[in-house]
């Protein structure tokens, strides 16, 4: 019933013309039980008086009330929470508070960019649209659901700016003329596009190093490097990212004698020589997963060609933290590889993600 | 007068009213469909710097996927603040190449007008600040675009290791911006990026004899007599300098105790060496002739010592004995499989005292020259 009467106070636009004569003019009056076409939800109706002439409104920042009539007959004033649980920089996640509305009231979420609202907006003003997107105009299409805005899970504004404050505040309405003011503000921060790499052979990140040095070895026999390459990756990239790994001189290569132990992707035990990298382990603590690339993703004395080129060698499709992975080298000089004590090899990883 | 007075106040008051009712209709109940505005932002990015090490310079790939329906004139990217970038647009050559620079699934090549400034060609457009700029041509939306910088001149890493970021930028031919993306990248420490990797191959050599005895059977003087199965010596090294094959015999000749007889290797071996020949049917003869018959692999060249070089019947040298070890074949670098097959020769005169146990032992060594 108190819809119904905030109902008829958007009426009163309609019935604006006074009731009058060439002479008279009733400048108050009412009337009850009465109800329009547009006056009935699924949940309530009107039967209601207008008329009434109201005072000053006052307001807050949040609220505002008009005495002199009844005003509660509104939906009640939701409530949104905004967060950034995953390090996210190209999106926000919003869960919306009813605060007892029905099921089929309709919310809309106005968002202010860089500043809260005091009372008014700081910052930009832009609403979230129907595809979770942010724009400047709010339309009918953009009002939805409980269920629609993610329920009690939520859903996320998508296509923000990273490094940015966004200020987030929601109204509802169930029916026409029934809105309600906008509750609470909530607030949360995009992240930096971010790429985490390092590479070491020490065991762990913090234990630095970057040399492998099989030492002596002997012709004809396949030698396992003594420590692998370890690689942290993580980036918070919609699309993930990726691994990569080049060598200088796509082998082993004896600086006095120029002979190369050339690296090809073969398994070393069915061919006269050869040199390569295998992945031993990949995980993550969470996202991704990171997954081996082939040719690299091989077993026993199977290997994937160190080329001059870039190659791929872990990759992930989707966001991951905590990304690791554990390659070994394998060389199996021939017989005629040149006794020497300078072969070497330079190999660069380097990671990139797909934001 | 009153009267029309009246009506126009009338009039107006419900022109204002409607006018407010019709106000409070928009703002309570329907708002306006407008058109929301374009995002601009990429679908997705990715730039790839060859090097991570702070400090480097760098080449690179770009690849972008439009999400705005325009018509692309330009590329514009925006190194991060830090990175030394050169204004020399001449600094900065690209290609469309995917082959061996592993561009994420479903990158295809940038699509460019061709001519000067377009991705593809020697020079960028224009190189500003941390901006470089290339020509394009018009793109698809959702379709990823890739091309690669491939001159280490036009760019430098920042001295400091840490997250960076840049944005790639498509434009109209005037300059108007289309879509805008994002990318984000990391710097490690200098020379964090890489791994050296070092080893020593040990040197390895052996020389291996087909069989250890050689019957030449019973001599005539009518013809010279050769191995009926010559031997063959087989080194393997990977000595890089090549290897050497020696060879000594007892008794300079074929020896015949109960005889007391020797059918000579050489006339005379005090030099340690002695003249290739080729034997003839009649004349007491005895000598070792030798040919590189193949090697299945190393850089080394096989030769036949020249008092030892074979190839025909009787042909060869004789070993020494007091002299010790004659070269008989050598090579200047690695083999594998190297045979060098050796056939002892011999002939008799009329007047060779017979006797059933002529006989020789020959030695052979071999080394690598590491």
């Amino acid at each position: 019933m108190f819809k119904g009467l905030a109902l008829l106070l958007g009426l009163s636009g309609i019935f604006a013309s006074l009731p009058a004569t060439t002479t008279y003019q009733l400048n108050s009056f009412g009337f009850g039980s009465g109800g329009t076409g547009n006056s009935a939800t699924g949940n309530y109706s009107l039967e209601g008086i207008t008329g009434e002439l109201s005072g000053n409104p006052t307001s807050t920042g949040n609220y505002t009330t008009n005495p002199g009539f009844i005003q509660t007959q509104q939906a009640n004033v939701p409530k949104v929470t905004l967060t950034n649980p995953s390090n996210y920089y190209d999106k926000l996640k919003f869960v919306l508070d009813q605060q007892n509305n029905p099921s089929d009231a309709l919310y809309a979420l106005q968002v202010c960019i860089g500043a809260d609202w005091t009372p008014t907006c700081g910052g930009t003003t832009m609403y979230v649209q129907n595809d979770d997107t942010l724009g400047a105009s709010l339309v009918l299409a953009d009002y939805q659901n409980y269920a629609t805005w993610g329920g009690a899970s939520g859903t996320t504004i998508i296509g923000l700016t990273g490094n940015t404050t966004y200020y987030i505040r929601a109204k509802a309405t169930q029916g026409k003329f029934t809105e309600s003011g906008y509750g609470p503000s909530s607030n949360a921060t995009t992240s930096t596009q971010q790429v985490s790499f390092c590479l070491y052979t020490s065991g762990s990140c913090g234990g630095g190093g970057n040399t492998i040095a099989f030492g002596a070895i002997n012709v004809n026999s396949i030698n396992n490097s003594p420590n692998n390459i370890g690689t942290d990756f993580a980036t918070n990239a919609d699309y993930g990212g990726s691994v990569y790994i080049y060598s200088k001189n796509g082998g082993l290569k004896s600086t006095s004698n120029g002979y190369i132990i050339t690296s090809a992707t073969a398994n070393l035990v069915g061919v006269g020589e050869g040199f390569g990298a295998q992945i031993l382990s990949v995980s993550q603590s969470s996202g991704g997963p990171l997954v081996k690339v082939t040719p690299f993703d091989g077993s026993a004395n199977s290997v994937g060609v160190l080329a001059t080129t870039v190659s791929s060698l872990l990759n992930s499709t989707a966001p991951l933290v905590g990304g690791t992975a554990s390659t070994q080298l394998q060389v199996k000089p021939s017989f005629i590889a040149p006794a020497k004590n300078d072969y070497s090899e330079t190999l660069t990883v380097i990671a990139a993600a797909s934001f | 007068m009153i009267k029309s007075y009246k009506n126009i106040r009338l009039t107006k008051t419900r022109i204002a009213a409607g006018l407010f009712g019709l106000a409070l209709l928009i703002q309570a109940a329907v708002p306006l469909v407008i058109p929301s505005a374009s995002a601009g932002t990429m679908t997705n990015t990715l730039v790839r710097f060859d090097r991570l090490a702070q400090t480097s310079a760098t080449t690179g790939t770009v690849c972008a996927k439009p999400a705005t329906v325009g018509t692309e004139g330009k590329v514009a990217v925006t190194f991060p603040t830090g990175f030394t970038v050169s204004t020399t647009a001449g600094n900065w050559s690209t290609n469309t190449t995917s082959t061996g620079y592993a561009w994420p699934t479903g990158g295809t090549a940038w699509l460019t007008p061709g001519g000067a400034g377009s991705i593809g060609d020697a020079a960028a457009s224009t190189a500003v600040g941390q901006t470089v700029t290339w020509l394009s041509s018009d793109l698809t939306v959702g379709t990823l675009y890739c091309f690669n910088w491939t001159t280490t001149t036009g760019l430098t890493s920042v001295g400091t290791a840490g997250n960076y970021t840049g944005t790639v930028v498509t434009q109209t031919g005037a300059s108007a911006t289309i879509d805008t993306g994002t990318y984000g990248v990391t710097t490690v420490g200098v020379g964090a990026d890489q791994i050296t990797v070092s080893a020593t191959v040990n040197p390895t050599f052996s020389l291996a004899l087909s069989g250890t005895t050689d019957a030449l059977g019973t001599l005539v003087s009518g013809s010279v007599a050769t191995s009926p199965i010559p031997r063959t010596a087989t080194v393997n090294t990977n000595a890089p300098n090549g290897w050497y094959l020696w060879g000594k015999d007892s008794n300079q000749g074929l020896n015949s105790t109960t005889a007391s007889h020797t059918i000579p290797s050489v006339v005379t071996c005090s030099s340690g060496s002695s003249a290739n020949s080729t034997l003839a049917a009649g004349t007491e003869g005895y000598n070792l002739g030798a040919v590189a018959t193949s090697q299945t692999s190393g850089s080394g060249t096989v030769s036949i010592a020249g008092t030892f070089v074979g190839g025909s019947l009787g042909k060869g040298g004789g070993l020494c004995n007091s002299a010790g070890y004659q070269t008989v074949a050598s090579s200047n670098g690695t083999a594998n499989t190297s045979v060098i097959t050796m056939n002892n020769n011999a002939a008799i005169a009329v007047i060779t005292n017979p006797a059933s146990d002529y006989t020789d032992l020959e030695t052979f060594v071999g080394a690598g020259l590491f």
